[in-house]
């Protein structure tokens, strides 16, 4: 009990009140939390909540610029990498396919098991046009095309990116069976420059109205802003569970098995392919129609890309060696590619250049964790490289003598480097 | 003469459940935008 009877307390404030005066205790509200950028400055510690453990520049000149995916804020803005805008930025934009786990000493990159294509990109590459580089990382764990598109906006409208890249992922790129990945994330395009009614619509259909209100309040006020930042610093005790952190009981309950989409024998694959049978039947399971809810969110992304005009490269996460030797899922890849063609031709713009075909693999060794994950990819590395040069028009310039792969010490670089 | 319905204590009650109701709505609102974030686990489903 905490002695206040509410009844009687609420009558002896507020009895007295007319229609007037409660509008204007409301409009007094909406106002100061409104306005609180006027009167308050973003502190350095709300920033970098929710950023990744290095959001500043790695030594190896990659930026990381995706937050963890309890935070509503998405992306890092270009004041919080500290960047100045006289380098070449290169936004690589991905779901965990460029995230490699090495198993072998000869593959480790400079020591590390696990890395990500962008370090090894940062690290080979010198310059491009002239211009010493910085790699932005936009990984999205579990990324699928609602993710992708928010990715694209605001790489595409990012001042400090002059050049962007975007994994296709051939298992969820048009997998209507997701549209998002689990985040906090999926309104915040909402708040982002380049939205479009088209995201109005889907914020509608996957979104939290509280997502919605706070994507679009958050411009306007600090404190909706960085609300998850906030919350991290409030004392929570078990008496008093707020703001609740821990997540729930994990439940298989909402996912049916993979074989339960299919009718006895159909997700059966060939040998060359029985290592990834349950991917692959997920690959199968894609909607390849241009009205397709993640075809739609791919074509909304191709218009944050064309309108920004920067040199665009689409590349396909590659599938396994035996992907080729599946007559299924090479029909499937070649209706799927087609899509993509055709999306692109609609959706984007002369400077998007696709390659769609890359999912057949890339010339060279290439170790497979599973159907996108690697445990070795220098060759895909190596080709989207390539093909900044040769479609994108880029002059890369690579460093000499660098050791990217085995278990020593990362070599010493130049100050100029 | 008749008297003014607002006297000078009205007004400080007023303002008074005034500063309370703003207060409160703001402590309300701050609770529903930190109440309204999902915990989410790291859950690598994949790809």
């Amino acid at each position: 009990m905490i002695g206040l009877d509410f009844p009687k307390t609420a009558e002896k404030y507020f009895a007295g009140w007319s229609w007037a005066v409660l509008v204007a205790a409301i409009a007094t509200t909406t106002i100061a939390i409104a306005s609180t950028n006027v009167f308050l400055k973003e502190p350095r510690w709300m920033q970098l909540s929710g950023a990744q453990k290095n959001p500043e520049p790695r030594p190896e000149r990659v930026v990381l610029r995706w937050r963890d995916r309890q935070d509503p804020r998405s992306f890092t803005t270009p004041a919080e990498t500290n960047l100045k805008h006289d380098s070449f930025g290169l936004a690589w934009i991905s779901g965990s396919s460029i995230s490699v786990r090495a198993k072998k000493k000869r593959h480790q990159f400079q020591g590390r098991t696990s890395y990500e294509f962008t370090d090894v990109f940062a690290a080979q590459t010198r310059r491009i046009d002239g211009r010493k580089i910085w790699v932005h990382e936009y990984m999205i764990q579990g990324a699928r095309t609602g993710d992708l598109r928010r990715a694209a906006a605001h790489a595409a409208n990012d001042p400090l990116v002059d050049a962007i890249v975007l994994s296709l992922n051939p298992v969820w790129l048009y997998n209507d069976w997701a549209a998002y990945t689990e985040s906090n994330q999926r309104a915040a395009i909402l708040g982002m420059t380049g939205a479009e009614w088209g995201d109005w619509v889907n914020a509608l259909k996957f979104s939290r109205p509280s997502s919605i209100a706070g994507a679009l309040l958050g411009d306007a006020s600090i404190l909706v802003r960085d609300r998850q930042a906030i919350a991290r610093k409030l004392p929570a005790s078990k008496s008093f569970p707020f703001p609740i952190f821990a997540a729930p009981e994990a439940s298989t309950a909402h996912y049916p098995t993979v074989a339960s989409f299919y009718g006895k024998g159909e997700s059966l694959a060939p040998p060359s392919m029985k290592a990834h049978e349950k991917y692959r039947a997920m690959l199968l399971r894609q909607t390849l129609k241009e009205d397709g809810q993640n075809a739609q969110f791919f074509c909304l992304a191709l218009h944050s890309l064309r309108d920004s005009a920067k040199p665009v490269l689409l590349y396909t996460a590659p599938l396994p060696q035996g992907a080729s030797e599946d007559a299924e899922l090479t029909a499937f890849m070649g209706k799927w590619s087609a899509l993509t063609q055709r999306l692109v031709s609609k959706c984007g713009g002369p400077n998007i250049h696709l390659h769609a075909e890359t999912w057949q693999g890339v010339p060279g060794e290439r170790v497979h964790r599973d159907i996108v994950h690697l445990r070795y990819g220098q060759p895909v590395i190596d080709k989207v490289s390539e093909l900044l040069v040769s479609d994108l028009g880029l002059n890369v310039e690579k460093r000499r003598n660098v050791m990217l792969y085995g278990k020593q010490s990362k070599p010493e670089k130049k100050a100029d480097d | 003469m008749i008297k003014p319905a607002h006297t000078p204590q009205m007004n400080r009650q007023t303002v008074q459940s005034f500063v309370i109701f703003v207060v409160l709505l703001t402590i309300a609102f701050a609770g529903a935008a930190i109440g309204s974030l999902a915990p989410i686990d790291f859950i690598y489903d994949g790809i």
